[in-house]
């Protein structure tokens, strides 16, 4: 026919199918067709064609499918005759002879039919295939209403009391087996003596008669089938329970073309029954090494089958091929190994390969140790992927062994150090306009204030040797702070230069007794307390001007004197006398401007010269007036005096002096700023913040002890606690405090050392116990939900120090961490410039005064007892984020609540927030959150330890200064830390191509 | 019909080119879905052992799209029901032409159209007849070429095609209607090549 006659013709037979009325159609083709009988008779025909067309191919293709799949299957014995009877008769046909579960089912020979109740719950649906064992059903479960599939054990079974025990046994578990690619196991029955298992029906075809069909699978879906056979291996291996018998025909793929593995665990049922099972070519040609020889079964065994499954799947060739059962078993027996699946597909993944022949090998033990391990082998394989899809919480081994490549390139790498550089040039370079030490003078070295010190306790009388001595420095917070609210001028800060009033302080105390701290902790002006006679408390300002003197004076007064006579004479009134005696004084004083002779009176001793004291102070006692003394001194005095002035060139600054002597020595002088509040009589009363925030606080710390021990016992029952891990992390801990205490314990030649040594025991006990328990009870779950966050960590907690990605975290960490500095700086600097009060000065942490200035051997401590913290701030956060993630289920709002709770306890933390100062107090927690998120535990470490070593030493560009000792040790420290972070990540790449150096 | 979105697939297909592997990961449910959907629209009335059949059908069809040339460029939801149309009729032409050749130790194709159930039945020359039928329909009109492929082979109703070719349900209706009066009359005549009705010589 002719295109353009067939075009005629249907064009015809359209318009012809328009005229739906018999008659009118008639009428209208005799028209269309006039002269030309032929066309006419065309058109009719289609015509009745159409009718007889009207079902014509509207049924469905899948009926032809069926047929069409399966009598390929089995298109040897396809049976020919009737085209009517066909198709009936090809599907029963080939349901009977295909062991698969896939053809629909036949009643012919089947032991039961469709319809039968078998114990009075599954109604039989059809017969789905006959398996190794017995017949499989289809069929509907009444009770919970779900289809499932019935599987028949052999009649031997029922027999054999010990085979139905373990029989029994092996289902218990593999019950248990919950997996989206484990066919699930529900229950056993029995039924007229027949024992049957129920279990999930799988919508789907067995991966072997799809190999059958299409050979190997596409590159892409093969990976993904191998990774979904290891997952589900895997969640079946961790349920102690072995499959026993992997191979394709044993494996199915659904409806969604996801694997499921069928039939686990009840193989060793049918080995126990001997001669019960037909022996097919199919199982031992899946067998491994081990079982072909009969010896006991391992999740190796398991591996090497499924390494043979994944041959197939990959090369479309089963790896060991034979006619039939016995040569199959003799091929097996003997040293024969696969041909290498690149000899069969040339273009295969050298990654794939090399996993299947390790899965191959003979030795048990050079097999990969897990199904997940395979997993993580394949290409793009994550074995934390997989472990997740396998429901499980991954060990922290597999953590570590994560395939993540942390190696940065090098270009990355070099950028990320030079931004370390600038910050820290950045950072120092601003330091002189941010860090209070800076606009302090440092000229005197505490050697040299010491000295000072000790000298000022000479001449004011105090001049026996003392046995024992210590000092250090402290910020002066309430000046500071003062300064910040009180004083807006732009130079504010300019003003600390001249060290008067001081910022910080220089303290010194001097005893005739070894000092003993009242814990293991470090000496300081008030532990212990100056409450033994002889002991003396100086406090001078940086360039050794006298700021504060305290003397505990005699408990017994033994000198001898006139006075005392009296005193003993007249206790009652003694106090009175005193009391008299300074009123005298205040009294002539306000006169003379002169206290040389203030106290003096008949029965007492000469009171001493406060201007003595005065110079010390680099103070003119004539520019000072007397007034009444408010402040009581600290000890007993026989005399009191205070005066009035201002501080020498801030007249703006009022300056209290108080002092008080005891028989003609001082023991007590005090520069008294407007700024100093009393601190020793003001009672304990909170406002309702500070107890709410104190009550919270206490239920955290309680709560958290009583639920991390109660969830690390827990944990360690499960057998899911990290042990080891947490033991090195507690071992670390116990080491990083011991020594801390060590260097930084005032120890003495003294019986009292002993209660010092149990002392920083207890602590670093404590610390160590605390920290193994909170990593007990809590990285299982951040194993379990984040485990990606813990692989760089998990590396180093085993050990591994070489690994790119610990060096990649460190340095990521790094840049983080100073960007959190510069952060810090600019919340002093960016605020006044809109005319708000800046941030304090003092955002150094008191460690700076505390240790930072004390000389080498207080470096030390300081880098222990930073190292401690830091390891131990992203668990907070981590406990904190976990907390809320699991109360509000959703990681989003987790963060978003972790997130506000941070900025609250960061931004409420610095007090008086202005607008500029919250929008960059948001960067903190962002920055933290974002590097836990993104990179994970060990760059948040790294990032506390970067934001705080830095403030911790006296950072400064005088490198001549006597404090810049620990400063470039620290600066030593942070460049060895960060050049090794530099070189791991790189992982060995070359950081220059040859060429660049050759040329 | 949209349960996937024709530019997400496409977007994955072209990552999935470029070497992407978690854009297969992101593709195969989505395809599988697809390939699901147009099985399920006939298994309705299907007995467990089609639906069964059927599932082994998407996962041949899937295992083919997804070894495709990767450089394949799709470009629209039309394009991609028509591939999956195809490649739907080529494996069961495929397993049509085993079938025949096994069964007749590659005979020639033999047509005897006793009713049109039989064909849903299955025999695969009678299949094989209908997709020779069909590409020389192909051959006159190729918008009915089409239809039939779309209806038949990816099994989507009126409204659906008519959406995937760009034209009026009602077109499709009347195109799908001759159509198949002209298959049939090609498998009802088949015997002799001079009567053939669509023989282009």
């Amino acid at each position: 026919m002719r295109p353009d006659r067939w075009r005629q013709i249907d064009e015809l037979f359209a318009a012809a199918l328009e005229h739906v009325d018999a008659d009118e159609r008639a009428a209208f083709l005799a028209e269309a067709c006039a002269g030309d009988d032929a066309l006419r008779r065309e058109v009719e025909k289609m015509l009745g064609f159409d009718r007889q067309a009207e079902d014509f191919i509207e049924t469905s293709l899948f009926g032809v499918a069926a047929h069409l799949m399966t009598g390929q299957l089995d298109a040897a014995e396809s049976p020919s005759g009737a085209a009517d009877a066909a198709d009936i008769a090809a599907k029963k046909d080939a349901s009977k002879r295909s062991p698969s579960h896939t053809i629909s089912g036949s009643i012919d020979d089947a032991r039961f039919i469709p319809g039968d109740v078998l114990a009075e719950r599954y109604r039989i649906g059809g017969l789905l295939g006959r398996g190794g064992m017995g017949e499989v059903y289809r069929a509907d479960d009444l009770k919970l209403k779900q289809p499932v599939a019935l599987k028949f054990l052999p009649d031997t079974l029922a027999a054999d009391g010990v085979a139905l025990a373990r029989f029994y046994q092996e289902v218990s578990v593999a019950r248990q087996i919950s997996h989206r690619h484990v066919c699930r196991v529900y229950d056993v029955g029995e039924f007229e003596g027949q024992s049957f298992i129920s279990m999930e029906f799988v919508r789907g075809e067995e991966l072997a008669s799809l190999l059958k069909r299409i050979n190997r699978l596409p590159h892409d879906k093969a990976v993904e089938v191998a990774r979904q056979l290891c997952g589900g291996l895997a969640a079946i291996h961790d349920k102690g329970v072995l499959h026993r018998d992997l191979k394709p025909a044993n494996i199915m793929l659904d409806e969604r073309g996801e694997v499921r593995i069928t039939d686990f665990g009840i193989a060793a049922l049918t080995e126990s029954l001997g001669g019960a099972r037909e022996a097919t070519v199919g199982t031992p040609a899946y067998m491994s090494p081990e079982q072909l020889a009969g010896r006991e079964l391992t999740v190796a065994s398991d591996i090497y089958s499924l390494g043979l499954v994944l041959y197939e799947v990959f090369t479309g060739k089963r790896a060991f091929e034979a006619a039939n059962v016995v040569d199959m078993l003799r091929l097996r027996r003997s040293d024969t190994e696969p041909t290498n699946p690149s000899k069969l597909i040339a273009d295969l993944d050298p990654l794939v390969e090399r996993v299947i022949l390790r899965c191959l090998e003979r030795d048990a033990g050079a097999r990969p140790a897990s199904a997940l391990q395979v997993a993580a082998a394949l290409p793009g394989g994550d074995p934390l992927a997989a472990a997740l899809a396998a429901g499980e919480t991954p060990s922290p081994e597999m953590v570590a062994a994560a395939p993540k490549q942390g190696s940065l390139r090098p270009p990355i790498a070099l950028a990320l150090l030079a931004s370390v550089v600038v910050s820290v040039v950045t950072a120092v370079l601003l330091s002189g306009r941010v860090s209070l030490h800076r606009f302090v003078p440092l000229t005197k070295s505490p050697d040299d204030l010491k000295a000072r010190a000790s000298e000022i306790a000479k001449r004011a009388g105090y001049d026996a040797p003392p046995l024992d001595t210590v000092h250090g420095f402290n910020a002066e917070y309430e000046y500071v702070d003062f300064v910040r609210k009180q004083d807006a001028s732009r130079d504010r800060w300019e003003k600390l230069k001249t060290g008067q009033p001081a910022a910080i302080t220089f303290w010194y105390r001097q005893s005739p007794r070894y000092l003993e701290a009242y814990d293991y902790w470090r000496i300081d002006p008030g532990n212990p307390p100056n409450d033994l006679s002889g002991m003396l408390l100086v406090k001078l300002d940086t360039t050794g001007r006298l700021t504060y003197f305290e003397a505990a004076p005699p408990q017994v007064d033994e000198t001898g004197n006139t006075d005392a006579n009296v005193n003993a004479n007249s206790n009652t009134t003694t106090s009175a006398n005193s009391l008299a005696n300074s009123n005298a004084s205040l009294n002539s004083n306000a006169d003379a401007n002169s206290n040389v002779n203030a106290n003096a009176n008949a029965n007492v001793n000469a009171a001493p010269d406060w201007s003595q004291l005065f110079r010390e102070a680099g103070l003119d006692l004539t520019n000072f007036r007397a007034t009444q003394s408010r402040w009581t001194p600290p000890h007993h005095a026989d005399a009191r005096a205070a005066w009035e002035g201002t501080y020498p060139g801030r007249p703006e600054l009022p300056l209290k002096v108080e002092a008080a002597a005891y028989r003609g020595k001082p023991v007590y002088f005090e520069l008294i700023g407007s700024w100093q509040r009393p601190n020793r009589q003001t009672p304990f009363e909170p406002s309702v913040a500070q107890k709410t925030f104190a009550t919270l606080l206490l239920t955290f710390y309680f709560g958290a002890l009583l639920l991390g021990a109660l969830l690390a016992w827990r944990n360690l029952q499960l057998g899911r606690g990290d042990r080891r891990g947490a033991f090195r992390l507690a071992l670390f801990t116990f080491a990083l405090r011991m020594l801390h205490w060590i260097f930084f314990a005032h120890h003495i030649p003294a019986v009292g050392e002993v209660a010092q040594v149990i002392a920083g025991l207890q602590s670093a006990i404590y610390w160590a116990f605390f920290m193994g328990m909170m990593y007990l009870a809590l990285e299982p779950y951040l194993r379990r939900r984040w485990p990606e966050w813990i692989i760089s960590w998990s590396r180093l907690l085993a050990g591994d120090f070489r690994d790119p990605l610990v060096g990649r975290d460190v340095l990521i960490g790094a840049t983080f961490g100073l960007g959190i500095v510069l952060v810090n700086h600019a919340m002093v600097l960016v605020p006044p410039m809109f005319g708000r009060n800046p941030l304090s000065l003092a955002l150094n942490s008191n460690l700076l005064y505390e240790h930072g200035l004390l000389g080498l051997s207080n470096f030390i401590p300081l880098l222990m007892n930073q190292t401690a913290a830091s390891i131990m701030f992203p668990f907070i956060i981590v406990c904190v984020l976990l907390f809320f993630t699991m109360l509000l289920r959703r990681k989003r709002l987790g963060l978003a609540a972790s997130w506000i709770l941070f900025y609250l306890a960061i931004n409420l933390n610095f007090g008086d927030a202005s607008l500029p100062s919250m929008v960059l107090g948001a960067l903190l927690p962002t920055i933290l959150l974002g590097v836990l998120t993104r990179f994970g535990l060990l760059a948040l470490i790294s990032t506390h330890f970067f934001t705080h070593i830095l403030p911790f030493y006296p950072v400064t560009t005088d490198f001549s200064a006597w404090h810049a000792t620990n400063y470039l040790l620290q600066l030593f420290v942070m460049a060895v830390l960060l050049l090794y972070a530099f070189h791991t990540s790189l992982a060995g790449q070359p950081l220059f191509r040859g060429r660049f150096l050759e040329d | 019909m949209t349960t996937v979105s024709p530019q997400e697939i496409t977007g994955l297909l072209a990552d999935w080119g470029r070497g992407d592997r978690e854009a297969f990961d992101k593709l195969t449910p989505l395809v599988y879905a697809e390939l699901r959907r147009i099985a399920r629209r006939q298994m309705s009335r299907e007995r467990d052992g089609h639906t069964l059949q059927a599932t082994a059908l998407v996962n041949e069809a899937f295992i083919r799209l997804s070894g495709q040339d990767k450089n394949f460029n799709w470009q629209d939801r039309a394009h991609f029901y028509a591939v999956c149309a195809q490649v739907m009729r080529h494996i069961l032409i495929d397993h049509a032409r085993a079938n025949a050749r096994d069964k007749r130790g590659g005979g020639a194709i033999q047509v005897s159209l006793n009713e049109a159930a039989a064909l849903a039945g299955g025999r695969a020359t009678e299949f094989l007849a209908l997709d020779e039928a069909l590409r020389a329909l192909e051959l006159f009109d190729q918008q009915k070429g089409r239809i039939v492929e779309l209806r038949y082979f990816a099994g989507l109703g009126i409204e659906e095609t008519a959406e995937v070719l760009k034209i009026s349900p009602t077109t499709v209706r009347r195109e799908w209607r001759r159509a198949k009066a002209w298959l049939y009359r090609a498998l009802a005549e088949g015997g002799g090549d001079e009567t053939r009705p669509l023989a282009t010589n």
